[in-house]
């Protein structure tokens, strides 16, 4: 029952959120001191939880490197013990007072300090007995009371009411980003499958697997994954997406708040993103905003940290420098090209400050060092990996092969982006007016000495925006075509700020010009009902496009591939599928790619009740492989689409993409192993329809190998991609291949 | 006691439960390697016919001197060829062979590989021929005439000289009359068979297939699944008329006789879906595990004097009859499918 429960999507989600809250907003609460620079509770939220994620992130990979990752938990638990035990003077026990040796101005060692702490705590024990629990009932008791008081009062029903439009704003973005995953097991886009297998990798202390590639998003995944018992990552991963996607709501909120103060903008900007997304004017795919994508974590991050950049200037705090270098390095492991996108924008909202307050140059030099030391630590990884031997991630040498790209470079950039082609229009260039127009408000603002700050603060703002407008069509800067497309994707979000930065100047001139005195409670009630005015009007003034989806297997294969994963145990199944299903049973079940296994078959073994698909013990004793097709698992699930699913075509660049993402070879592949798996289950009685439906049928075949043999090695097919050579003929699908005895 | 609230206590442990949970090893997988041994000359006698696969499409004839301990390839037209079976007087070898195009066929060589000739033709699959002991017919198994169905057909087979069979080595040196003596009612029944004329016999439901003819010709044991599984039919050659030998309830397959016809030796997997070598009396129709390895063990085969059997385990492995691996476990040999061991007088 609670099983069932716990396996319900909404439940799921929730705990994905509570693994991430976990993870990094309780954690750096417990182990990393107050900033300094922090002047609320949700900037100390934000700046340790940016802090901590570069701190995370880093300690990950060199955990790996040594092998350690799974001991991840014991480190963070010795890290909390540490700042728990920080209170070293506090002396409570009898034997400690009476002690002199202990405290007393004395450093206690770190071991002893925990011993002590426990201490104390049987020492509560032993002068209060089972009051202790009597008093913190009785605390906790009184906490809720507050809360609940504080809500109803009704000095603070007022704000309650104001705070539905903002709880309407963050539900309905969160249900637009969660909703696939909540309709489908299947994860996308495709590339999410790829972050799986290497999030895997990752806890399994496995790192680079593939090439050298920034592993910030799979370790974020995997350290996330430390800290959601229950849920494996592939859950983890088809929800964490979506908690993503609302990182960048919520880092548009906080990024534009804490630079205008401003909640009206705050809501505007980050409502207008969150609810209309979709439009193709942001240039930012919906399916991007779904699945967990290194680029838009990357972005997220970036949001949260940039206001640091402008703050330094206008507060003139050092310590917003060190938030700068966290999260820089907590960037640049996530992916280079948010990193280039946020030291832009930092560097652009420090400089904007710096002149609207006309004292800052020293502190602009000391953000650009601060970004760029930390993007230095970020990819030491690179020159540690190429002499450690390590090649480069296909994706990185040798970006897109020349025949995938032809035409134009225009042409190259908008087929790389997949959405509409790159260039300014009515949307861009209103941000960029509106940029322009918290120039020039802050222009004014700079020159009363109560509003110079704020003033400043909205240049920087402004700034950020105009930096976000300049890369809406990045076609100017001569950088790989691979990396100017996810650069203007990203960029395009930040069109909000640009919008944000004009409303606050209209609000502030408005307020300023009109209504100087009004109250800070009415002040922010007429900004958030304007700011909910504005988000509703957006969805008239700008065309809407479709939501798009970009699965790349059917969710009944999805569902499949989970059901048979959850069970088996582990390595006593082999899956024969695409490629989206290797990465689901990476690291947990073996896996055979069909268009190897479509190879390898033949109708002639299948017809033959005699043959039974060898295990490894054959392997061992072969002098010549071949081709044989060695099994080492007892069961065995082959899927089939019986309706080869549409994907879209791609080159043919490797082999994933002339079988797969090729339609036609993709039906004939699933046509061989169709019917050689229709003709094995005729002849044969150890073969039997482990699920049908309209789209995909998959087979369950099951023998007994020997067990010695199956676990002796794990890569055992010839993967040797032959250009061209397999599947050039033969039944175009399963719907045309003749089988004599069905109707 | 500053700095230890209760909220921050209770967060404390739930967070230290939390992070004990999750630090679990991921679990490593280790090589285990699996204990080799080769055959060394003048242990055994008599040679093996097997197959070595090579690729899906394409797989070689081995004949293998066990006494000399060297193998010699048999050359034989392009295709898969499967299942080798020598003729009774050991001169010849009848194989399958499965050309481009999937259809399979019945061929006859020499034993060097020379004069090759093929028995059986048009869009069909035939398989696992099985000589009768005067040398004249072969039984195996088909997919023909539109019936997706295997059954069991007998060919002539073509020759130019009179059959007859030789003396085995324990005759010989004996001096005893052999004890098995040929059954000249199943020659009756297929005299009037041309040569290249196929005949279909035991004409069950369901698929029929792995024939093998016992010694005296009379009959002809095969696995029949009209069913769930396949199960061991005995077909009298001379009567017609047919009856179960053996129902596991797993799948019995791959029979083949002892050289005296008193017992066989077959493959089932009733047993925990393991693939296992038993044996079959039939004198007190019992079963009997013969050899039950981890392995997939298949394709079993009598020594000419019924001390050894030889089988497939993915890799080819010989033990005595009474299931002691010999002489040193398994030989190295690459994969194995469908072998025979030569009739006895090919022992020196």
């Amino acid at each position: 029952m609670i099983q069932t429960i716990l396996q319900f999507p909404v439940v799921t989600l929730i705990r994905v959120m509570l693994g991430v809250a976990t993870a990094f907003v309780l954690l750096p609460a417990l182990v990393l001191p107050r900033p300094m620079s922090a002047r609320t509770t949700l900037d100390v939220m934000v700046v340790r939880g940016v802090r901590w994620l570069a701190i995370a992130l880093l300690v990950s990979h060199l955990l790996v490197v040594v092998r350690l990752f799974h001991a991840a938990p014991i480190l963070l638990l010795c890290a909390w013990l540490w700042f728990w035990t920080r209170g070293k003077s506090n002396i409570r026990t009898a034997n400690r007072a009476a002690d002199n040796n202990i405290g007393a101005g004395r450093r206690i060692p770190p071991l002893q300090r925990v011993w002590l702490r426990f201490a104390d705590i049987m020492h509560l024990f032993e002068q209060a007995g089972r009051g202790v629990f009597s008093n913190w009932w009785a605390n906790a008791v009184s906490f809720m009371q507050n809360i609940v008081r504080s809500i109803f009062s009704v000095r603070t029903l007022r704000i309650a009411i104001l705070l539905v439009p903002v709880i309407a704003i963050v539900g309905t973005s969160l249900a637009l980003r969660v909703e696939q995953s909540f309709r489908f097991e299947t994860l996308s886009p495709p590339d999410t499958y790829i972050y799986l297998a290497w999030a895997k990798a990752f806890a399994a202390n496995q790192l680079y697997v593939d090439g050298l590639y920034p592993m910030g998003l799979p370790a974020f995944i995997a350290f996330t994954g430390k800290l959601t018992p229950g849920i494996d990552l592939y859950e983890l991963v088809r929800y964490t997406g979506a908690v993503i996607g609302m990182l960048t709501v919520a880092g548009i909120f906080y990024a534009v708040l804490r630079l205008s103060a401003n909640v009206g903008a705050a809501l505007f900007a980050s409502g207008v993103f969150g609810l209309f997304g979709t439009i193709s004017q942001w240039q930012q795919p919906w399916i991007r905003q779904t699945g967990p994508l290194p680029q838009e974590l990357g972005f997220a991050i970036a949001l949260f940290a940039l206001p640091a950049a402008v703050l330094a200037i206008t507060e003139r705090d050092p310590d917003h420098l060190r938030t700068v270098g966290f999260a820089a390095v907590a960037i640049g492991l996530i992916h280079p090209s948010a990193l280039g996108l946020y030291l832009a924008m930092a560097l652009a909202g420090a400089i904007a400050a710096s002149v609207f307050t006309a004292n800052g140059n020293r502190f602009v030099l000391a953000v650009g060092l601060s970004g760029a030391l930390g993007g230095i630590i970020a990819h030491l990884y690179l020159p540690i990996g190429v002499l450690a031997g390590i090649g480069l991630f296909r994706g990185l040498d040798q970006p897109f092969s020349r025949a995938e790209l032809s035409g134009s470079r225009e042409e190259q950039i908008i087929s790389i982006m997949g959405t509409s082609g790159l260039g300014h229009n009515l949307f861009s260039l209103t941000a960029g007016g509106a940029a322009l127009l918290a120039f020039i408000a802050a222009v004014f603002l700079v020159r009363s000495a109560r509003t110079k700050r704020i003033g400043a603060q909205l240049a920087g703002l402004a700034a950020i925006g105009l930096v976000a407008v300049a890369l809406y069509d990045p076609r100017w800067l001569q950088i790989p075509t691979n990396i100017l497309a996810p650069l203007a994707n990203v960029a395009g979000v930040g069109l909000t700020i640009a919008f944000a930065a004009g409303f606050a100047a209209v609000t502030a001139v408005l307020f300023s010009a009109h209504r100087p005195s009004l109250r800070p409670v009415v002040r922010t009630s007429v900004l958030i009902v304007l700011a909910a005015a504005c988000v509703l009007s957006f969805s008239f003034l700008f065309e809407r496009g479709p939501r798009t989806r970009a699965p790349s297997e059917y969710a009944s294969t999805a569902a499949a591939t989970r059901e048979i994963m959850r069970n088996q145990d582990a390595f006593t199944y082999t899956l024969v599928g695409t490629p989206q299903q290797r990465q689901a049973v990476a690291g947990i079940g073996t896996f055979i790619e069909l268009w190897v296994f479509a190879r390898d078959v033949t109708v002639r073994d299948a017809q033959n009740p005699g043959f039974v698909i060898p295990d490894l013990s054959a392997m061992l004793f072969a002098a010549d492989l071949g081709q044989s097709l060695p099994i080492p698992t007892t069961d065995t699930y082959i899927f089939v689409e019986k309706v080869p699913f549409p994907v879209p075509e791609r080159p043919p660049v490797g082999p994933t993409e002339e079988y797969y993402y090729n339609r036609e070879k993709r039906g004939r592949i699933m046509a061989a192993v169709y019917a050689w798996a229709e003709f094995y289950r005729h002849y044969h009685t150890n073969m039997s329809v482990y699920f049908e439906d309209d789209d995909i049928i998959v087979y369950q075949m099951s023998r007994r190998p020997n067990p010695v043999a199956a676990a002796a090695a794990p890569q055992f097919k010839d993967y040797t991609w032959q250009p061209g050579e397999l599947f050039t003929g033969g039944p175009k699908g399963p719907s045309e291949v003749v089988i004599p005895w069905q109707d | 006691m500053a700095g230890l609230t209760p909220l921050r206590m209770i967060a404390g442990f739930v967070i230290a439960g939390l992070l004990l949970s999750a630090c679990a090893a991921p679990s490593e997988r280790r090589l285990v390697s699996i204990r080799e041994g080769e055959l060394a000359a003048g242990y055994l006698r008599g040679q093996l016919l097997y197959v070595e696969t090579r690729g899906v499409r394409e797989s070689v004839l081995f004949r293998h001197d066990l006494w000399e301990n060297k193998r010699e390839r048999i050359r034989v037209p392009e295709g898969f060829a499967d299942s080798p079976t020598w003729s009774p007087d050991g001169e010849r070898i009848a194989f399958s062979l499965t050309n481009r195009a999937g259809q399979s066929h019945i061929w006859v060589v020499n034993e060097d590989g020379s004069d090759p000739q093929q028995l059986t033709f048009g869009d069909v699959v035939d398989d696992h021929p099985s000589w009768a002991p005067n040398g004249e017919f072969l039984v195996f198994g088909s997919i023909r005439d539109g019936d997706y169905d295997w059954r069991l057909f007998v060919v002539r087979v073509p020759t130019s000289t009179t059959y007859q069979r030789p003396m085995s080595r324990i005759e010989r040196e004996s001096d005893e009359a052999s004890s098995v003596t040929i059954d000249e009612g199943f020659i009756a029944t297929f005299r009037d068979l041309t040569a290249g004329e196929v005949r279909s016999i035991a004409s069950d439901d369901g698929h029929s297939i792995f024939p093998d003819w016992s010694p005296d010709g009379r009959f002809i044991v095969y696995s029949n699944r009209d069913g769930a599984n396949y199960n061991l039919r005995i077909h009298d050659v001379t009567t017609g008329t047919d009856r179960l030998l053996v129902d596991s309830g797993g799948d019995d397959m791959q029979a083949r006789f002892a050289p005296d016809g008193a017992r066989l030796l077959y493959t089932t997997n009733f047993e925990d879906d393991l693939w296992q070598i038993w044996s079959h009396d039939f004198a007190t129709e019992e079963q009997t595990r013969i050899i039950g390895s981890d392995s997939m063990d298949e394709f079993p085969a009598f020594s000419y004097d019924a001390e050894f059997i030889a089988f497939s385990t993915g890799h080819l492995a010989i033990y005595r009859a009474d299931a002691e691996p010999f002489p040193d476990g398994q030989l190295r040999w690459a994969v194995t499918i469908n072998l025979a061991w030569s009739p006895d007088w090919k022992a020196p």
